[in-house]
């Protein structure tokens, strides 16, 4: 699929995984109650045989889980960075005051 | 007293507030008005090993306290929150945006009785015994586990706690909760309250953000069970930690609910169950019936008496009594809300009302998004398949009954689902149909303390607010007694 990355979203990654050098880091888009669609980065998080790549970004690999893959690579999209903290999920960067957010490319 | 907000909390843990180890506070925030309410601690893995720490000294004498003594304390939990009702009602509306209605009538009354349904049946904690011959008798004993560890969400916090407290506290269990960094306050009021209720440790509160607490406190070697209320995606993180320590695990996740209407539904009722459905509590709900499902041959007429109601839902100050949609949790969420709204139109469907922020400017600095309703939906576009977990609700004309079950059940969750028909055989087959942990018919969104909740499919396992959810939160130690009097002879 055509997955980007902004410039914000690669500086973040980059930082983040600097400080957590002896750790694998992951995304994982994932779905569902408060969180909505969102690119979760986790630590040691143990990929899934269904788990679908779908880029990757400062030696942090993306996935998405097996029921979202057909929505998220349909769209062009891009990993992007906000202001404001997430909805309560593990997502690494969320104490940052930060957090990636995954929107369709515009056109 | 009021609902008065301290200025600044701390973890509660060992029957005391607490400093966080790390210094490091987080906002929260009056989601009505943008202001800032109080500070609660960052927490991190010191905080959580120094609770963990707490309720395992706590369990040591708590788990060992006879039934009668639990059911006493229960009861009396229910009465300390009973007594200041309306502050705890007031606080949540504050915290979490909703109406004050709905605080004052459904979150802190349904908290109460958790308390007191699982002070009922915890008196029923009960194992078998069997005789297995002449020799030798055999009994089950139900038995505590030991610390469990709650990760709760921003929803509904004090309900959803009393939904995992009542049942740990019931069997035995201390805990350690997390509650959502946007809603502490509800929670952590409550612990302070239970000071002369509950033992030190056996209620222990830390608050932080998922990756600095809830990840040491899902991941503690310390912890015999976790439960977890929340996204899809963290739950298999949860899970995962849960295998390295080889503890069981209670999942709450997503879910897109399935509303069906039906011909011959009562026009007027089932309407009213839509709003019910999608626009309690913002549409911030696990349940929300935010597939609406509606045949053919009423389709229009129906939409168009829908749409002319949901345009006089009264969108306001949520500590107002009139109010009847609140505010959205966070700016981020109301934000993700409207994003959603855009995906929606860019797939072709239609805006039929909402979409917007509302004009009023006295709301302005609130996170508030007016009630939606997208007509035309397809169940393969996006609003259809992903929780948007906002008072946004997509029409889905139907008139082939299989090929529309086939549609409600095209998701990868199964947490609830509802239908409104006269035609009673009708109703109980499509309910057997249905992949979802709860059906509702000819009503939406009602839950009681006593009727199981939980997901079929990728909305969890493990079941709440039930006898059975004690089963949960114990395990099942089998002694066997001989009575023989003579060796057996095998040496």
């Amino acid at each position: 699929m055509d997955l980007r990355f902004s410039e914000r979203a690669l500086g973040l990654l980059a930082e983040i995984h600097g400080e957590n050098r002896s750790d694998t880091l992951v995304i994982l888009i994932g779905g569902g109650c408060c969180e909505n669609t969102a690119p979760i980065l986790m630590k040691n998080f143990r990929v899934g045989q269904s788990d679908r790549l779908l880029g990757e970004a400062e030696g942090i690999k993306v996935y998405a889980a097996a029921e979202m893959y057909p929505l998220v690579s349909a769209t062009p999209s891009i990993i992007d960075v906000t202001d404001g903290r997430g909805a309560g999920s593990f997502s690494l960067e969320i104490p940052r005051g930060v957090r990636l957010t995954l929107r369709p490319l515009p056109g | 007293m009021g609902a008065i907000v301290r200025k600044e909390y701390d973890h509660f843990i060992g029957g005391n507030w607490r400093k966080s180890g790390s210094g490091k506070t987080i906002d929260v925030l009056n989601p009505a008005t943008g202001e800032l309410l109080t500070r609660v601690p960052a927490g991190d893995s010191r905080d959580v090993d120094a609770a963990v720490a707490a309720a395992r000294e706590a369990f040591v004498t708590w788990g060992k306290i006879s039934a009668v003594e639990r059911q006493g304390i229960l009861l009396e939990i229910a009465n300390r929150i009973q007594k200041r009702a309306r502050d705890y009602a007031e606080l949540e509306t504050m915290n979490v945006g909703k109406p004050i209605r709905e605080a004052v009538n459904i979150d802190i009354p349904a908290a109460i009785d958790h308390y007191r349904y699982f002070a009922g049946v915890l008196r029923d904690i009960q194992g078998l015994t069997q005789s297995i011959d002449q020799n030798m008798l055999h009994l089950t004993l139900r038995e505590p586990l030991g610390v469990v560890g709650h990760i709760l969400p921003w929803n509904f916090p004090l309900l959803l706690a009393a939904w995992k407290l009542a049942p740990s506290l019931a069997a035995g269990n201390t805990v350690v909760m997390k509650p959502a960094e946007q809603t502490p306050l509800t929670l952590l009021e409550l612990a302070n309250d239970l000071r002369e209720v509950l033992p030190p440790g056996v209620l222990n509160v830390v608050t932080g953000y998922g990756p600095e607490a809830g990840a040491p406190l899902a991941s503690h070697p310390g912890i015999r069970k976790v439960s977890f209320t929340g996204e899809t995606t963290t739950g298999r993180l949860i899970l995962q930690y849960a295998s390295e320590n080889i503890v069981p695990a209670t999942m709450e996740l997503g879910g897109k609910s399935p509303h069906i209407i039906f011909p011959d539904a009562n026009v007027e009722r089932a309407i009213e169950g839509v709003l019910i459905g999608v626009f309690f509590n913002q549409g911030e709900v696990c349940t929300a019936g935010s597939r609406l499902f509606v045949h053919d041959a009423i389709h229009d007429s129906f939409v168009e008496k829908l749409v002319a109601k949901v345009k006089g839902i009264k969108v306001g100050d949520p500590m107002k009594e009139d109010t009847q949609l609140g505010a959205i949790v966070s700016r981020e969420q109301m934000e993700k809300i409207l994003s959603y709204v855009e995906i929606g139109k860019k797939e072709g469907a239609t805006l039929l009302c909402g979409g917007t922020r509302p004009s009023d400017p006295a709301l302005s600095k609130g996170f508030f998004v007016n009630p939606t309703i997208f007509g035309g939906v397809r169940n393969r576009m996006r609003i259809a398949r992903e929780e948007i977990f906002g008072p946004v609700v997509s029409v889905i004309r139907w008139n082939d009954y299989d090929a529309m079950i086939a549609e409600a059940n095209d998701t990868p969750y199964g947490l609830a689902s509802g239908l409104w028909t006269e035609n009673l055989p009708l109703a109980v087959n499509t309910a057997k149909a249905l992949q979802a942990g709860t059906v509702w018919i000819n009503n939406y969104n009602s839950l009681y303390a006593g009727a199981p909740f939980g997901g079929y499919k990728k909305s969890g396992f493990g079941r709440e607010c039930a006898f059975e959810t004690l089963q949960y939160y114990t395990q099942t130690k089998s002694i066997f007694v001989s009575t023989a009097e003579k060796p057996i002879g095998l040496y």
